[in-house]
């Protein structure tokens, strides 16, 4: 059993840095069995992270039409990933083209967790929306139970 | 009377490449009007904020500029600050710099060529479609890039915008054993670039090619790296300090990135294609026969077929590395100690896409007071348009979809990483 925590974002693009400030606070946690790492979201980068992993969650910043705070939580194996709700990355080959690729490829691990944070303001910046300061400290908790919950019917 | 028929083919996103960029085509009576390669990507004034930072600082701000070639830019600036403090590095550290180098030109070369630039040639939409027909191409891509990957993290510290590069060496230096399993991928990555450069000469290529000015660094002993002079195939010899005196950057409407020229000549290309043919006699033999028995000549005019110079580049890279790590002595320092001083410097490297430039401005306290950095996107753009000019007569007869498709493959060419090239916008206001 191995877990992996990835968040994903810009942490000069205001709400965008929400995944990057997510993986810090947990990697604080001192989570047993549980590797922490921050990336760009970059897909190639992304796979290769993650291939050696049998259960990994993914924290990204995303735009969609919900309210500004609103947390997603797309499970792979059940849902499709939209790629319309990551268009705040400008990488050519970001998340959704990654999961794709690691499908064709066989290169998705066990279980994967998306979660996301609707987010309000990406322009230059350093400071989260207080919505999405808010959301973040409520999937924090949610992470913490989410990689309990794996550890236990895993064992 | 014929009628005049005029078309208009506009791409506004540019699929497969880096940033934000789109395409407009005019078409009139079977002849190109206008061509714009418009980039779009917000400026981003990096040279502006660089002022009243302090000369250490420099390397891991303008890291930021890209996710993709962080290394090229931290290379520019740390060798140009050093050239303006008089510091001159051991060749221990030397040999560290040109190792980071390599893993990120293996990460760069190899995401371009497997990813984004093959399915073109190949006929899919995308890796993912080629990764169907053929899985056991697109792993061998992922596995090359992870060991670029890994030797940009041993060195930088991480792999995206690293930050164990200092002014005068680095922070933490590896050890001799840190390199181990390093050494034994390295050595699986030898045989992987071979057969890239085999895969890559079996695809076919239009019949294209043009008169370029190719420009490049030229280093007396080594293919370049991080040291050189700025050379062309029409004649340009010159130190990097007198880049501007030659170069000038100029603003077009429809660009937020600067276009680049020279000041005598106008347009020219810089990277895979331009390196190759102005250093091809500082590859080793073993290269050099790959890249013949690739169908290359020591000088190849044809900008599709720089998917097969980037792969001969991947296997220099490879090479490089696997000579610099068994060679390794650990420096007695990580860093050699410099003292501020009112300086200029200027520094010039070879990035994947091409020669990257820097100069820096520092006041007595190692404070910049100015900066200036051209990045190779900004150098190609003027080259991309004509190329595309070129090309089009030759296609005209195709479907609307077939000239975009061939057009954003003769623009994949280069490369092109333009959110790097938008770090500076020049405003203009007219009051009435």
């Amino acid at each position: 059993m191995s877990i992996l925590v990835i968040g994903i974002g810009n942490q000069f693009r205001s709400d965008d840095a929400v995944g990057l400030e997510i993986a810090d606070s947990l990697s604080t946690c001192e989570l047993e069995e549980v590797t922490i790492q921050r990336s760009s979201g970059e897909g190639i980068a992304l796979i290769n992270l993650w291939e050696d992993f049998d259960h990994v969650i993914l924290i990204d910043a995303v735009n969609s039409d919900r309210e500004v705070g609103a947390i997603h939580q797309i499970d792979l194996s059940k849902d499709k990933l939209e790629s319309d709700l990551f268009q705040t990355s400008s990488h050519l080959f970001a998340l959704p083209e990654a999961v794709k690729l690691a499908k064709t490829l066989h290169k998705l691990p066990k279980t994967m967790q998306v979660y996301g944070i609707e987010g309000e303001n990406f322009d230059y910046g350093t400071e989260l929306s207080p919505e999405v300061e808010h959301a973040k400290i409520e999937l924090i908790e949610l992470l913490k139970a989410d990689i309990n919950n794996i550890k236990t019917y895993t064992s | 009377m014929n009628k005049s028929k005029t078309k208009i083919i506009n791409v506004d996103y540019l699929a497969r490449v880096e940033g934000e960029g789109s395409l407009y085509l005019k078409i009139k009576d079977d002849k190109v009007q206008d061509i714009k390669f418009k980039i779009f990507e917000p400026p981003r004034f990096f040279e502006a904020f660089l002022r009243e930072r302090h000369f250490s600082e420099v390397p891991d701000i303008t890291a930021r500029i890209c996710g993709i070639c962080p290394v090229a830019y931290q290379m520019g600036a740390v060798h140009a600050i050093e050239n303006a403090l008089g510091a001159s590095l051991d060749n221990n550290l030397r040999e560290l710099r040109r190792l980071i180098y390599c893993g990120e030109w293996i990460e760069s070369h190899v995401l371009h060529v497997y990813m984004l630039h093959a399915p073109d040639f190949l006929g899919y939409q995308d890796a993912i479609q080629l990764a169907k027909d053929h899985p056991e191409v697109v792993n061998e891509g992922l596995r090359l890039k992870k060991i670029g990957n890994e030797i940009v993290t041993l060195l930088g510290g991480r792999e995206i915008h690293p930050i164990n590069v200092k002014v005068g060496g680095f922070y933490k230096l590896p050890t001799k054993k840190d390199f181990n399993s390093l050494l034994e991928n390295l050595k699986w990555a030898r045989t992987a670039a071979h057969s890239m450069i085999k895969l890559t000469s079996t695809l076919t290529y239009p019949d294209f090619e043009q008169d370029y000015e190719f420009v490049a660094l030229r280093h007396p002993d080594e293919y370049p790296f991080n040291e050189g002079r700025i050379v062309s195939n029409k004649g340009l010899d010159i130190d990097v300090a007198d880049f501007e005196k030659h170069f000038e950057e100029e603003q077009v409407e429809h660009s937020t990135s600067l276009h680049c020229k020279l000041k005598e000549r106008g347009k020219y290309k810089v990277g895979p294609l331009a390196r190759y043919a102005l250093n091809f006699d500082k590859f080793s033999s073993e290269v050099q026969k790959a890249a013949k028995d690739a169908g290359l000549k020591e000088e190849c005019y044809n900008p599709f077929k720089s998917i097969i110079i980037r792969s001969v580049e991947t296997l220099h890279a490879v090479n490089e590395a696997i000579r610099i790590i068994e060679n390794y002595v650990e420096p007695k320092k990580p860093y050699i100690e410099i003292n501020p001083k009112e300086s200029v410097g200027y520094g010039c490297t070879e990035a994947p896409r091409g020669i990257c430039y820097h100069r820096y401005n520092l006041d007595s306290n190692g404070l910049v007071t100015n900066a200036n950095i051209v990045p190779p996107t900004s150098q190609n753009q003027k080259s991309i348009e004509s190329d595309l000019r070129e090309l089009i007569p030759l296609i005209i007869n195709l479907s609307d979809e077939e000239i975009t498709w061939k057009c954003e493959q003769a623009i994949r060419n280069y490369d092109p990483c333009i959110s790097c090239s938008c770090h500076f916008l020049k405003v203009s206001i007219d009051r009435e």
